[in-house]
């Protein structure tokens, strides 16, 4: 039996359509307004003395440790959404009361076909030719209407830097980095220079205009990569004046069905061994956006 | 005083910035949270109001014009048409509060690339769900003769929209001029100020020059306006006619009961092959993709060039236009 913690949109959008409800419990504080369709446990005492195999947590990122604290007796893991803690602080002290559990960061485009694409491709040119200059762009007008709405560098900043860092392969790494210069009220724009392992790295990321959604990725030898950074979208390689398809961008995904394959994933035990979405491996993410915050608020 | 129903679209922040800038008041109403919207936008005046509430909305001024910009979107066709319906019933109940309603449609509500109606339609187009929910309204307009005039806009030319980052997209490549030599039908934020501020009483305009340029003679002067164009040559011929499954649950809904529409989207999710159905390719060629499916049969008048109007318009998008560059 699994548990999920925080039945908001995000449950309702992503999770629902790809579980079994009769292998889940369900708990919110609130239940009220919750459709009729599942049978919900709005009593925390009530789940205290349970036993769960994994707790999927998807409530607002100031709850987490807490629930994780007063949880880690009774589950081997924790799914935990993005952007998993709030500091790496606050993940290292909530590791070293739950030693022996999973905590399994939320990061979903670790799944996704493109990002993998890219990675392999990175991966298998070994360092033949230096990556020099990365530069992100992404943004489009604000649409959703939450309760309360959260910074930038708590909210879309974790995915940016988490996929770069499992782009380049650097997720579990220990790294070099220098945060050059930081531009934007981090509600509305966000723009970041810094310097990973010597790679120069630009972020501009937009919540009232549009940008293209690019990762490029740029090599010594005057090549470069566009990823298109949706999900499924393209791959396109550049030399010189010469722009080219890479028709190997994977299997069309819906953001559903990328939630099927982290359920998957979970429920097969297969992140105990993974070598691929290592999904215990977000210190670095955290690290490098703990820093962004704190020169941010210099 | 100028209100702006829905205006938090591309259409509804450009007309605003451009109404303002006419040292002419303007307010945006909208169901985007208010706090939202002052940390976003913070130059916008803004009234939080749902327009599908029933009843009287919380407007206090009284307004010399009210452009509805609005539309209710949805993951269901049947939803869609209702929410529409009773969109355009309150506004038509609202009507005190303002002298004038101008209401927004589209020259696409017979249709991708059809040629504009000269009356209001009184029947549903199905191509997407925006054409959609603008048929339902121009229907209701027509059906209960709700007293709005209504101006249709063709491809809309300005900041952030959808042909200006095609043709960000386009100026960076090597065209051949043919494969885009037909009508641009372009209507820019000059236009519907133009007819908003005019003294105009026709019920009904499609605001566009029937006579117009093409698109190859648009990107040709975005390449010469543009720092984004350089060389970068680069096939887009098999982008040119795409075939888009994604919507293809809002043509199934349409004959599916309502209370079914819930259970119905949960099996698709659940199923892979639907869901490979409803996904299509994102690719950067995508931006270019809205330039096709609005394409007219009419051939284009070679000595129609482009007004200096529209050329300032291209050159003070230079720098919205950066925000696409590829390389």
């Amino acid at each position: 039996m699994n548990l999920v913690i925080g039945l908001g949109k995000v449950f309702w959008e992503y999770y629902y359509p790809n579980i079994n409800p009769n292998n889940y419990h369900f708990y919110d504080k609130n239940i009220s307004e919750l459709p009729d369709s599942l049978t919900y446990i709005s009593n925390f005492n009530k789940i205290l003395d349970r036993e769960y195999k994994c707790i999927f947590v998807l409530t607002p990122p100031s709850t987490r440790d807490k629930i994780i604290s007063a949880l880690h007796p009774n589950t081997s893991s924790f799914y935990i959404e993005k952007p998993v803690f709030t500091s790496l602080e606050e993940f290292k002290r909530t590791k070293s009361i739950v030693k022996e559990v999973y905590l399994l960061g939320g990061h979903s485009r670790r799944f996704f076909n493109n990002y993998i694409n890219i990675k392999n491709r990175i991966l298998a040119d070994n360092g033949n030719n230096r990556i020099t200059n990365i530069s992100i762009t992404e943004g489009s007008i604000y649409k959703w209407n939450p309760k309360i709405m959260e910074l930038i560098s708590n909210d879309e900043l974790s995915h940016m830097i988490d996929s770069l860092l499992y782009i380049l392969n650097f997720t579990d790494k220990q790294i070099d980095y220098e945060i050059k210069e930081i531009i934007g009220d981090n509600i509305s724009n966000l723009y970041i220079e810094c310097v990973v392992d010597n790679i120069n790295i630009d972020i501009n990321f937009s919540r009232n205009s549009d940008l293209i959604n690019q990762i490029r990725i740029d090599f010594d030898n005057d090549t470069s990569y566009l990823l298109n950074s949706k999900l499924n979208g393209s791959l396109q390689f550049l030399n010189k004046n010469n722009l080219s398809d890479l028709h190997t961008a994977g299997k069309k995904q819906s953001s559903v069905s990328v939630f099927k394959q982290i359920i998957t994933h979970i429920d097969s035990d297969s992140y105990i061994k993974d070598n691929n979405y290592k999904l215990t491996k977000f210190s670095n993410t955290l690290m490098i956006v703990d820093n962004i915050k704190k020169d941010i608020n210099r | 005083m100028i209100l702006l129903l829905g205006g938090l679209g591309n259409v509804g922040l450009n007309l605003a910035s451009y109404i303002k800038s006419m040292n002419i008041d303007v307010t945006v109403l909208g169901r985007q949270d208010p706090k939202i919207v002052k940390q976003l936008f913070p130059n916008i005046t803004y009234i939080n109001e749902n327009m599908s509430n029933e009843g009287l909305w919380k407007i206090n001024d009284d307004y010399d014009v009210a452009i509805n910009l609005a539309y209710s979107n949805s993951n269901f066709g049947n939803r869609v048409i209702k929410e529409n319906k009773i969109m355009m019933n309150n506004l038509y109940k609202n009507r005190k509060s303002f002298q004038r309603v101008v209401h927004i449609s589209t020259t696409a509500v017979n249709g991708y690339g059809s040629n504009p109606n000269k009356d209001l339609v009184n029947n549903y187009c199905w191509d997407d769900f925006y054409t959609l929910a603008k048929s339902v309204q121009e229907s209701e307009i027509y059906k209960y003769d709700y007293p709005f005039q209504v101006i249709r806009i063709a491809n809309y030319l300005d900041k952030d929209s959808i042909f200006l980052k095609s043709l960000a997209i386009l100026s960076q490549f090597e065209i051949d001029e043919e494969d885009f030599n037909f009508y641009s039908d372009i209507t820019t934020t000059e236009d519907i100020y133009n007819f908003i501020t005019s003294s105009s009483i026709e019920p009904l305009v499609n605001l566009y020059h029937p006579l117009n340029h093409s698109w190859s003679d648009l990107i040709n002067t975005c390449k010469l306006k543009w720092d984004i164009s350089n060389n970068i040559n680069y096939d887009y011929s098999k982008f040119v006619y795409t075939n888009n499954n994604k919507y293809l649950i809002r043509y199934l809904t349409k004959f599916i009961p309502m209370s079914l529409h819930s259970r119905l989207e949960q099996k698709i999710k659940k199923n892979k092959y639907l869901l490979s159905l409803l996904q299509e390719q994102v690719s950067h060629m995508d931006y270019i993709s809205p330039i096709y499916r609005v394409k007219r049969k009419d051939s284009v008048h070679k000595e129609i060039k482009i007004s200096k109007t529209v050329e300032q318009l291209i050159s003070s998008l230079n720098n919205n236009a950066e925000n696409f560059r590829l390389k």
